[in-house]
């Protein structure tokens, strides 16, 4: 099938959009010691630590009014 | 200017049609007469849109071969087929005025600047808006839209065929009439192929030498006027053409007889036997309402102006008959056919008389 | 035909001018005090006169962050909207993968403008960043905390990264009106693409363009967050616009006065280009009607 020029400049933009969002959900995924350390473009370990700590950290917890 | 064949030509919009009724397009094989004014009659959604797109090459037939002359133009781009189409609402370049609308398709071709202003104004006085030439195209009313749009159909003298898709819809009922006849006298003059869709029957049958008559993705038939009237080749055709339609009784036809229930009606021809649902049809004009024949119940009597239709019931069945200008409805109302005018249809087509060979 | 003037509907406006004089009217009264008086406390003003005008039309300060300001939003319009409309041009037109790139088109338009400036500032720093890494990698020298140029270009490509979808959906909605008809009667014309584009997509997305434009122009002239959060203004003072200016007057300086004159010719100065902006598409669509 060939492609058409449309979808490939479509794909372009789209990534351009959606790689520094990836970012930062990958940095969120990885421990702090991982981000200072090494360079990856994906979480070596696998870490929900930081989602606990804003979720359970009191003067976090006020910003978002859960109280 | 040329033939237009249609080989075995068949359409669906869907990638993989699995059944008939995924067609838009049932399989047809037609020829157009280089030069005919044909007029496309069908109801909406009948794929009449569909074909015009195939012939000018805005849709690409899922199967079949489209031919112009003998050159085959199936995968050919609309610019390639050289052909000029009408839409049924205005299409015209908003920020133009009328006259550079009229030129586009010229200038688009390169042709001479001295040519293109005689042109348009011969297509100006054609279409009567000499006076608004120098006007932009935005603020004029739906009527004009649509004359520029097919002053734009018609700028083109080289063009293979004209394809006008329900093109009068927006325009006023005076000027529709006025416009159709400059459509008419024009392709006298200029003997273009037109191809003219519409689902109005009375534009169609005024437009056209040949109708071409189609339901549910097939053309039913194709022929002049008379002979929609007189031997519709399918029920649909029987229905769709006339006012009110042709009458159509079930019916077993043996011979030249056919039986409706429980009464016996002339055939005028002999026919060989039929298989699967047989109906015959008669014309509302060629009913004579009296009291010689079969016995019917006259349910109401419309009176449209030049005659009144009767509607009636035939052992069960509708029919309808028209009765002409001071004639009344007996007592006893009886009808009988006018000899030879009445058709027989097995399964929707139309069944020859056995004399003339047997089938449709 | 004349007709019976009734004065009394003007009563019925009533609760909207209320409103808008508590929520809108009254806040702007105190910042007109201020930017009139001058004050050393304890809720006492003297009356300054016209001095803080002064002070702040013939600030160096001010007419660099003003030159900062119109450059960024002439960069910002230049990209944005031939870019939008560019994007919207090759958006698909329908079906699953419309629906889906409308979705991950929008995406950047709902992330909060802190979140913005946090994803770039991540996003470019040459240890963590994705984006500053590979450039690195490249053996680009990029560091948009040192270097002005670097860090307008990161300001520049973050605002087209967060604004651009805006235009293209605008424009895409434009687009979107045209009947099939058209483009069909424009194969039939042979008319060229760009044909197609300047006679019958430009005019019909030039009511969103219009739209988009003004849109673009204020934000982009009312900029602070997002460049605030990944340069804080710097290196220097070169990324600070007018906004962050004002800020670092107001709050960081506290000079009340001054910071008050500057936000009413602020405010004026986007009324006068929006209005020029309006009048002059507004004219131009009206010239060609005729």
């Amino acid at each position: 099938m060939r492609i058409r020029p449309s979808a490939i400049v479509m794909t372009i933009y789209l990534l351009f959009l959606l790689i520094p969002i990836y970012w930062l959900i990958n940095m969120s995924l990885k421990t702090n010691t991982e981000i200072t350390s090494t360079f990856s473009l994906y979480p070596q370990s696998l870490t929900l630590q930081n989602y606990v700590t804003i979720l359970t950290d009191p003067s976090c917890t006020w910003a978002m009014s859960i109280r | 200017m040329s033939r237009i064949t249609l080989s075995n030509l068949a359409h669906s919009y869907f990638p993989q049609p699995k059944s008939d009724a995924d067609f838009a397009l049932k399989e047809m094989d037609h020829v157009w007469d280089d030069g005919g004014a044909y007029a496309l009659l069908g109801a909406s959604g009948c794929g009449k849109t569909t074909l015009l797109n195939i012939i000018s090459g805005l849709v690409r037939p899922s199967q079949g071969r489209v031919l112009f002359g003998d050159r085959d133009v199936t995968d050919a781009e609309t610019t390639e087929r050289n052909i000029a189409q009408v839409f049924q609402f205005p299409v015209v370049y908003d920020t133009m005025t009328v006259r550079q609308n009229l030129a586009f398709p010229l200038r688009n071709r390169g042709m001479d600047a001295g040519y293109i202003a005689r042109r348009i104004d011969q297509i100006a006085a054609m279409i009567g808006m000499e006076a608004m030439l120098d006007k932009k195209a935005r603020g004029l009313t739906a009527d004009a839209k649509q004359k520029i749009s097919l002053g734009r159909g018609m700028v083109r003298e080289d063009v293979n065929a004209i394809l006008f898709d329900e093109p009068l819809t927006v325009i006023d009922p005076h000027m529709k009439w006025e416009l159709r006849t400059q459509l008419k006298s024009l392709h006298r003059e200029f003997g273009h192929t037109m191809i003219y869709v519409t689902h109005d029957q009375t534009e169609a049958l005024t437009f056209a030498d040949k109708v071409v008559v189609m339901h549910d993705g097939r053309v039913v038939q194709m022929g002049t006027p008379e002979e929609l009237f007189e031997t519709p080749a399918h029920t649909f055709v029987g229905y769709f053409i006339g006012s009110p339609g042709m009458n159509l009784f079930d019916a077993e036809v043996s011979g030249s007889e056919a039986r409706l229930g429980g009464v016996q009606v002339a055939l005028g021809a002999a026919y060989g036997p039929t298989t699967g649902r047989t109906q015959i049809g008669i014309r509302p004009e060629y009913v004579t309402l009296s009291d010689k024949g079969v016995p019917v119940t006259v349910k109401r009597v419309e009176d449209v102006g030049r005659h009144r239709i009767v509607r009636a019931e035939l052992q069960g069945q509708s029919l309808n008959a028209i009765l002409a200008e001071g004639e009344t409805v007996p007592a006893d109302p009886r009808v009988s056919f006018a000899a030879g005018k009445v058709n027989v249809y097995a399964n929707d087509w139309r069944v020859l008389p056995a004399e003339n060979g047997r089938g449709a | 035909m004349d007709k019976t003037q009734n004065n009394k509907a003007w009563f019925l406006v009533l609760p909207v001018l209320l409103l808008v004089a508590f929520s809108a009217v009254l806040p702007l009264m105190t910042v007109v005090n201020y930017a009139f008086n001058d004050t050393f406390g304890n809720n006492e003003f003297f009356w300054a006169g016209l001095e803080w005008f002064e002070d702040m039309v013939t600030s160096d300060r001010l007419h660099d962050a003003l030159g900062r300001q119109i450059l960024f939003s002439a960069i910002i319009l230049a990209i944005q909207v031939p870019l939008g409309i560019f994007i919207a041009l090759n958006m698909p037109k329908k079906g699953f993968w419309a629906s889906l790139v409308l979705i991950l088109m929008a995406l950047p338009l709902l992330i909060p403008f802190n979140v913005v400036g946090t994803i770039w500032q991540i996003f470019g720093r040459v240890d963590i960043g994705l984006l500053g890494h590979s450039l690195a990698a490249m053996g680009i020298d990029y560091n948009y905390t040192n270097d002005p140029l670097d860090a307008w270009i990161t300001v520049v490509v973050m605002d087209v990264w967060h604004w651009t979808s805006l235009v293209a959906l605008l424009c895409y909605a434009g687009l979107q009106s045209i009947p099939q008809a058209y483009y069909q009667a424009a194969k039939i014309d042979q008319a060229t693409r760009w044909s197609v584009f300047r006679y019958i997509e430009l005019p019909k997305m030039k009511g969103v363009l219009l739209i988009a434009v003004l849109l673009r122009f204020m934000d982009s002239f009312m900029i602070y967050t997002e460049p605030f959060v990944v340069t804080g203004g710097g290196p220097g003072n070169s990324t600070t616009f007018l906004s962050i200016d004002l800020a670092k007057m107001a709050t960081g300086q506290f000079d009340l006065g001054p910071a008050a004159a500057f936000s009413l010719m602020y405010f004026c100065v986007i009324l006068l280009i929006s209005w020029v902006f309006y009048t002059v598409m507004t004219n131009l669509d009206r010239e060609e009607n005729r």
